[in-house]
């Protein structure tokens, strides 16, 4: 399936010319950051180019190799050139309002291709918008939770005792209440409109279950004879945790993380619907399905979009995810 | 595994040895047509037991031979019984697939039989979950568990290779004297040909997936043809085992 | 069997009085507390103000308010309600049923779903049911529950009219009802938020039943059980299923605080009178009683759902009962 290196290129393309019309406007009239966009678009795209023409590593062809992982690579990375690019990929500002007489609940169309929302916004440039803010606030407050969640899990699993005692205990009380209630009460009592305070508030109840998961690969991989040998053989323990368990643990980590981003994008969802998360006007995929909620009947169209981009992203994410744990864990290899 | 061809008769004891990765456990599985995916049997082989192609047999036939007529035990006596199901239930439940019998009659014929093979207390090791036994009284229950339903083959693949050095002989002391008492044929696989020596009138060299001789157990022994056999010869500890093997 | 609740209850008491603690303090320390921007605002004088706050006790410093409110919560007093001056048992109480009822039928929904899916794909591995099945439960898995709620109110209440979308009863026509017409009426209204929470659970549910039965069939008790002649079905059901239940019920009680979650936002979807709905009213009135309770109801269902795991657990496994 040699070809199959040419869809993601054609849609490149496809993308570029379709609008070439608004590249050619943001050139002239944009900002600097949009002209900066746009220069972006076309290095993306030589090297999009030089990626298909250019023969592969053995170890990426192999990862590509399932229908299924080209198919969430190509969703994914559509996704997230339709974020970086939004400014090009839609005509209008998210947050201007275009006809309040006319436009308002207007049904898809090729004007429109989401529609309009009840203030006559359009919902294609929401969406896209959308899209950054999720992914944003997906990437970095799971990025935050995993660090978090390896130094807890390293230092509870490597020092034992009263130090793993205690932080178990605190992971234990983190897991058993419901992770919404957390993050409503934080968010509520900090009464915070800042989308990186809401990073950090979801980073810090993310890591619970990371810390977990590396503790018991530590505990694991304490006893495998290679760490007795290197213990045996005279090495410092600092020496041990950083060259023979770090690298260990960190395949896990990686799958961990893939699948938490989409977790935490999950999260944010729920919490902007419940109105506590990304505030309005700016949308995130949440809050645009709690605008529309109030509207459900009128114009369906408003909910569905959003959701269906969060279920297209986090299935992506999980198939990636699984993929990355077949490739990366050595003991499963045989399959590979 | 390349091509392989040999017979049992009623009431022989065959050995086949070879070196880990010949391809002993392999015939031991084939036998029962129980090899998984990916492996697979090549289609114009044939096993026949009394008449019936293993390898052709419908799917009610096959489970018939299974653990009716032909017995198996394995290596790792842990991996014959569920662990969450006591020991006697599972050798009720192969008695029962196999003979009409109720659940006192399976009951009490599983009691024997676990005497049989020499357990202490055999009504609480009927009742009693899998890990709460000794290897050795594991494997023990898996062989009454494998004649149970009085089989005309038994196959043991490696059944003293897990376990202690004095219970080793005392495993292989039993299976001589079951299929001394009865017209049971049984194959046993092993890397050791101490062990074999033990039991087998008749034993078979498998190297590299091949068939290399098919001889007299004694003669073997002393006039080994092949090379192979040979080294496996040498390779033998010659009578006890040597000393400070025991564990 | 004793020595092991006797242990587990003990963790679920150390876990209970972290959960009380972190609560309260995260609430007491948050920059300003429920009288201010609400009071100021309606006109009330700032000497009332203090006077509302002398009552609650929140001018003592923050140790004496913890010490005291540990005491009230060991005797079974959880305090007085800022809202609406009512006991906060009596609110709880009146709300947990309805909690209750949505999410412990969603529970036995979800995992009958889950285990019945997940063991028929690990049976037919491969096949095209399998595939279509694998893509389906991912999918599920990967769904916002309040969304799904949403769609099944379009497709259900908003195109079909057939079940209602929101509440717990008809408004207005349940009273005139009899018995049997109410009791309908009241599963009508269940019928699709349990299967919002239940199918969005089963996704996850079937994707690791799955998994742990292609785990229990490669195990090699399997291929004795299959070379002692025992039927499929037997292979299947007694032995297989049996085994691959056991990390299934370790799921049990870790998909707990998932479905507390999923019905805070059901709940809410729904217009669902439970503790769900309740929490986010006082988090935005910041009714703080209200919510530390629910942090500490939230945390013993909890607690008390892993329990019931943990038992099921060592009667499903005869290995488990010896270890401490």
């Amino acid at each position: 399936m040699r070809s199959f290196r040419w869809v993601p290129v054609t849609l490149f393309v496809l993308f570029v010319v379709v609008r070439a019309g608004r590249i050619g406007d943001l050139l002239s009239t944009g900002t600097f950051v949009e002209q900066t966009l746009v220069a972006l678009t076309f290095t993306l795209l030589a090297a999009i180019i030089w990626l298909t023409i250019t023969p592969w590593p053995e170890v990426l062809s192999k990862f590509f190799k399932p229908f299924d992982v080209r198919i969430a690579s190509l969703v994914l990375g559509a996704i997230m050139i339709l974020a970086v690019f939004a400014p090009i990929a839609s005509g209008h500002h998210p947050n201007t309002q275009l006809d309040l007489v006319n436009g308002q609940l207007l049904p898809p169309s090729l004007a429109h291709p989401f529609g309009t929302d009840f203030v006559s916004r359009d919902l294609w440039s929401r969406v896209l918008f959308g899209a950054r803010v999720s992914l944003m606030i997906g990437v970095l407050a799971v990025t935050m939770a995993i660090t978090i969640g390896t130094m807890v899990g390293m230092a509870a699993g490597y020092f034992g005792g009263w130090v793993e005692l205690v932080l178990m205990r605190l992971v234990d009380a983190g897991l058993s209440i419901p992770r919404v209630f957390w993050l409503l009460v934080i968010v509520s009592l900090w009464g915070t409109t800042d989308i990186y305070v809401l990073i950090l508030i979801i980073g810090l109840t993310g890591w619970f279950s990371t810390s977990r998961l590396v503790r018991a690969e530590v505990l694991r991989i304490r006893e495998e004879d290679f760490v007795v040998a290197a213990r045996g053989l005279g090495i410092s323990e600092a020496g041990i945790v950083i060259r023979q368990i770090l690298p260990n643990v960190v395949p896990p980590i990686i799958v961990n993380a893939t699948l938490g981003i989409g977790q935490v994008i999950l999260v944010e969802a729920g919490l902007s619907f419940l109105g506590f998360g990304v505030q309005p006007p700016w949308p995130s995929w949440g809050t645009i399905i709690q605008d529309g909620s109030a509207r459900i009947i009128a114009a369906p169209w408003i909910v569905t979009v959003p959701g269906v981009a969060i279920a297209l992203t986090v299935v992506s994410l999980a198939i990636l995810g699984d993929r990355l744990q077949t490739t990366l864990n050595p003991r499963d290899s045989a399959q590979f | 595994m390349g091509d392989l061809s040999f017979e049992v008769n009623e009431g022989e004891t065959v050995g086949i040895v070879g070196e880990s990765g010949s391809g002993k456990s392999v015939t031991a599985l084939a036998l029962l047509n129980l090899i998984s995916p990916p492996g697979e049997i090549r289609a114009e082989s044939q096993i026949v037991f009394f008449g019936e192609d293993i390898l052709r047999a419908d799917t009610k036939t096959l489970r018939k031979i299974r653990g009716g007529q032909i017995g198996i035990i394995f290596q790792n006596p842990a991996a014959s019984f569920n662990p969450v199901l006591t020991i006697g239930s599972q050798i009720d439940e192969t008695l029962r697939a196999h003979r009409p019998v109720s659940r006192n009659e399976a009951r009490k014929t599983s009691i024997d039989t676990l005497s049989k093979v020499g357990l202490p207390h055999p009504e609480t090791v009927y009742s009693s979950f899998p890990h709460s036994l000794s290897g050795g009284m594991q494997q023990r229950a898996a062989i009454a568990m494998a004649i149970v339903a009085n089989p005309q083959l038994l196959i043991a693949d490696e059944p003293t290779t897990a376990l202690d050095v004095t219970v080793q002989a005392q495993i292989i002391q039993l299976l001589r004297d079951l299929t001394d008492a009865s017209e049971t044929a049984l194959i046993i696989i092993s890397h050791d040909l101490g062990v074999i020596n033990q039991i087998a009138d008749r034993t078979i060299v498998l190297h590299r997936g091949q068939l290399v001789e098919d001889a007299p157990t004694r003669q073997l022994i002393e006039q080994p043809h092949h090379p192979q056999s040979a080294l496996l010869v040498q390779a033998a500890p010659t009578t006890a085992p040597k000393f400070g093997e025991t564990s | 069997m004793g020595r092991l609740i006797g242990r587990k209850l003990f963790q679920a008491l150390v876990v209970m009085l972290l959960v009380t603690t972190s609560t309260f303090f995260l609430i007491h320390i948050a920059p300003g507390d429920p009288f201010m921007p609400d009071l100021s605002v309606s006109g009330v004088s700032a000497e009332r103000t203090d006077q509302i706050r002398r009552n609650f006790g929140l001018d003592r410093p923050i140790y004496v308010q913890y010490g005291a409110y540990l005491k009230n919560v060991a005797s079974g007093n959880l305090g007085l309600s800022f809202r609406s001056y009512r006991p906060v048992s009596e609110i709880i109480i009146e709300r947990l049923p309805n909690t209750i009822v949505l999410t412990s039928l969603a529970l036995i929904m979800d995992f009958a779903i889950g285990i019945l899916i997940g063991t028929w794909q690990a049976w037919k591995r491969g096949s095209a049911g399998d595939r279509f099945l694998t893509v389906a439960t991912l999918t599920l898995h990967s769904t916002p529950v309040f969304w799904f709620g949403f769609m099944l109110i379009l497709a259900f209440s908003v195109s079909l009219r057939i079940l209602p979308g929101s509440g717990v009863v008809t408004i207005g026509i349940y009273d005139s009802l009899t018995p049997l017409g109410q009791l309908w009426d009241r599963i009508k209204h269940l019928i699709l938020p349990v299967s919002t929470l239940a199918l969005i659970g089963a996704g996850s549910t079937a994707r690791f039943q799955r998994a742990a039965m292609l785990d229990t069939l490669s195990q090699d008790f399997i291929k004795s059980a299959r070379a002692r002649g025992l039927s499929e079905c037997t292979v299947i059901f007694r032995h297989a299923l049996r085994n691959s239940l056991l990390p299934t019920i370790t799921l049990l009680g870790l998909s707990l605080p998932v479905l507390l979650s999923g019905s805070v936002l059901v709940e809410t979807v729904f217009s669902w009178p439970g503790i769900g709905a309740l929490t986010v009213d006082s988090v935005q009135s910041r009714d703080y009683m209200v919510v530390t309770a629910i942090g500490l109801v939230s945390a013993v269902m909890v607690l008390a759902g892993n329990l019931v795991a943990d038992i099921l657990y060592s009667v499903a496994d005869p290995r488990a009962r010896r270890k401490p």
